[in-house]
């Protein structure tokens, strides 16, 4: 009995203790899942090409090819899960998720305008700037739309409706698209992918993701006095119109980015919190890490699996994850009814 | 640390919820807030604590307008427990009491071993300390109670402000809650407790004061209060006063006669 009792960390070690050993593992999972990620292709390629010099085809490959897309399934996974853990704390609400607060459709619609423009090829930081903006249009206007205390329902009723609206504008855009070339161009971009794309693509978002990862990063102490609601974080010393800004605007940057980038991909920022919370004692400030990691994990995961799975063409990743994604989400519907009736 | 409030006025929707109210807070004391239903109660500790902004009037925290004061810092020196307070996630219960800590912390620092002994001494004042690793929404509704009031002591803050904090409680824990926030003041801490069982106002705060339509209609202490011709003119009830082994009870007894 006394082992037992002497076997729990006490006192400070037992808040000292962090979640190190979990990090640590998803870090490594993150490592493996980056290495796979760089050999598994259509042609053979040895990892040692990524570092040798020269114009060799598969260091071509390996630098030009595979090395942005590893780089922006990191980035783009880790944003992802980060943003969905960070909304789930400030919406105290397990289905919060940037893709159904309509976010991600958002910065869909803003990517699709500057792509139908054509304003890319004059102005090329256009795309994700527009994307960006639709983005944070997007989540302010679900949390105007959802009030104060936003129920379940109301949350996804106001994401229903800021994705449809969004949705509609993007299906007007490629009805009105001037060639079937164009409208093709934008349905594939927007099933999201990460192929195909360069390290400037990369260059281009990692100031917006890294921007909003510190902003949501910073933001888990107040997610943590959130979770005694909205009067006891403010005697908490929290300003609700600041960590709702810093949230708001982290999101915003973070999704938008990745949007622009590698088009919709949706449901990590579902999955992986909801995966992970029970390894962080369900504390909103300690999922921030953890989702930031299991996202990567996640993202690079399915971008390996689209290359593994048999198919004519190769499946595109928002394919995937929406495939997985969606299933998951109608069980986590069923699981909580009982706290939605 | 002293809280003195002089004239404050509250409008919502067009309606005055508090008329011109003067509160003064001293340590080791507990103030039981009183009155009817929509008497201002709630408002009153709301303008108190900084969660609403009185229309008039002059809030002061130890000498200083608590709207200078920096949020952390007025954060520490006031707790505060909401009505029916609960939390979203499934927490441990010593991560819940732990929160309490947060106005101490700079955005980056670590808990500190002062932090843990607070928290310690609230589990302990609380009597949660066999439930320290359990989920708080694994528990009933007086565990519950207790924890997320350890939580606010966790706070050593020298003022607590508790609105209702014995709503939907049984007996038992009803008592159990007033005596953990009596032994909370003193040592220079003071406490106030919004109420409605004035029975147990009368046994457990040091002072009460008494809202009717947004005024302070009584202050002082319960003896002073609690009469028969002060309830019936308030309450509209007909209540029997008695004391018992030097504790005050008040026995409504019906509706008040209206007198002609």
């Amino acid at each position: 009995m006394r082992s037992i009792l002497s076997a729990r960390p006490s006192g400070l070690a037992s808040f000292t203790a962090h979640d190190g050993r979990l990090l640590l593992l998803l870090g490594g999972l993150v490592a493996i899942l980056a290495v796979l990620s760089m050999v598994i292709g259509p042609a053979d390629v040895p990892l040692s090409a990524l570092f040798a010099p020269g114009d060799d085809p598969t260091t071509i490959i390996m630098q030009e090819l595979r090395l942005p897309r590893v780089l922006l399934a990191i980035c783009v996974g880790g944003t992802l899960g980060l943003s969905g853990a960070a909304l789930q704390g400030l919406l105290r609400n397990p289905l919060a998720e940037p893709g159904l607060v309509g976010a991600s459709s958002a910065a869909a619609l803003g990517a699709v305008l500057v792509l139908y423009f054509g304003l890319y090829t004059a102005f090329p930081l256009a795309l994700p700037v527009a994307a960006i903006v639709g983005a944070l249009l997007a989540i302010a206007l679900v949390y105007l739309l959802a009030g104060r205390d936003p129920g379940v329902l109301t949350l996804i009723l106001a994401g229903t409706a800021v994705s449809s609206l969004a949705g509609s504008v993007i299906s007007l855009a490629i009805n009105l698209s001037p060639n079937p070339h164009s409208a093709s161009e934008i349905v594939f971009w927007l099933m999201g992918s990460l192929k195909d794309r360069s390290l400037d693509h990369f260059t281009l978002s990692l100031p917006f993701m890294a921007v909003g990862a510190a902003l949501l990063l910073s933001s888990g102490r107040a997610l943590d006095a959130l979770a005694l609601g909205e009067d006891t974080a403010r005697t908490l010393g929290f300003s609700l119109g600041r960590v709702r800004f810093f949230l708001v605007a982290g999101t915003g940057l973070a999704v938008g980015a990745g949007v622009a980038v590698t088009g919709a991909i949706g449901f990590i920022g579902l999955v992986v919190p909801h995966l992970l919370r029970p390894f962080v004692g369900h504390q909103p400030r300690r999922l921030l890490p953890a989702s930031l990691l299991g996202g990567m994990a996640l993202l690079l995961a399915a971008d390996i699996g689209v290359r593994l799975i048999p198919t004519q063409l190769e499946l595109k990743l928002g394919v995937l994850t929406a495939l997985v994604g969606a299933p998951f989400f109608l069980a986590l519907v069923l699981k909580t009814r009982k706290v939605m009736a | 640390m002293i809280l003195e409030a002089t004239g404050l006025s509250f409008v919502r929707d067009g309606a005055t919820i508090l008329h011109d109210v003067d509160f003064r807070l001293d340590p080791n004391e507990v103030v039981g807030l009183i009155g009817p239903n929509g008497a201002g109660k709630t408002t009153l500790l709301r303008c108190l604590i900084g969660l609403a902004r009185p229309e008039r009037g002059d809030i002061r925290l130890d000498g200083r307008s608590l709207a200078e004061w920096p949020s952390r810092a007025r954060a520490g020196a006031m707790a505060y427990l909401a009505q029916n307070p609960d939390c979203h996630w499934p927490m441990s219960v010593e991560r819940v009491v732990a929160l309490g800590r947060l106005p101490h912390l700079d955005p980056w620092q670590a808990i500190a071993p002062g932090d843990i002994a607070a928290i310690e001494r609230a589990i302990q004042a609380t009597d949660i300390s066999h439930l320290r690793d359990r989920s708080v929404t694994s528990l009933s509704g007086g565990e519950r109670a207790r924890v997320l009031l350890a939580r606010a002591l966790a706070v050593e803050a020298p003022f607590l402000f508790a609105d209702e904090p014995v709503a939907g409680l049984d007996p038992g824990h009803q008592i159990q809650v007033m005596d953990l926030l009596r032994r909370s003041a003193g040592r220079d801490r003071a406490a106030v407790v919004v109420l409605h069982d004035l029975t147990l106002a009368a046994r457990h705060c040091t002072r009460l004061v008494l809202l009717a339509e947004g005024r302070v209609v009584a202050d002082g202490p319960p003896g002073e209060v609690l009469t028969a011709p002060i309830l019936a003119r308030i309450y509209g009830i007909a209540a029997r006063i008695e004391t018992h082994d030097g504790a005050l009870m008040v026995v409504p007894e019906g509706l008040a006669q209206v007198d002609a």
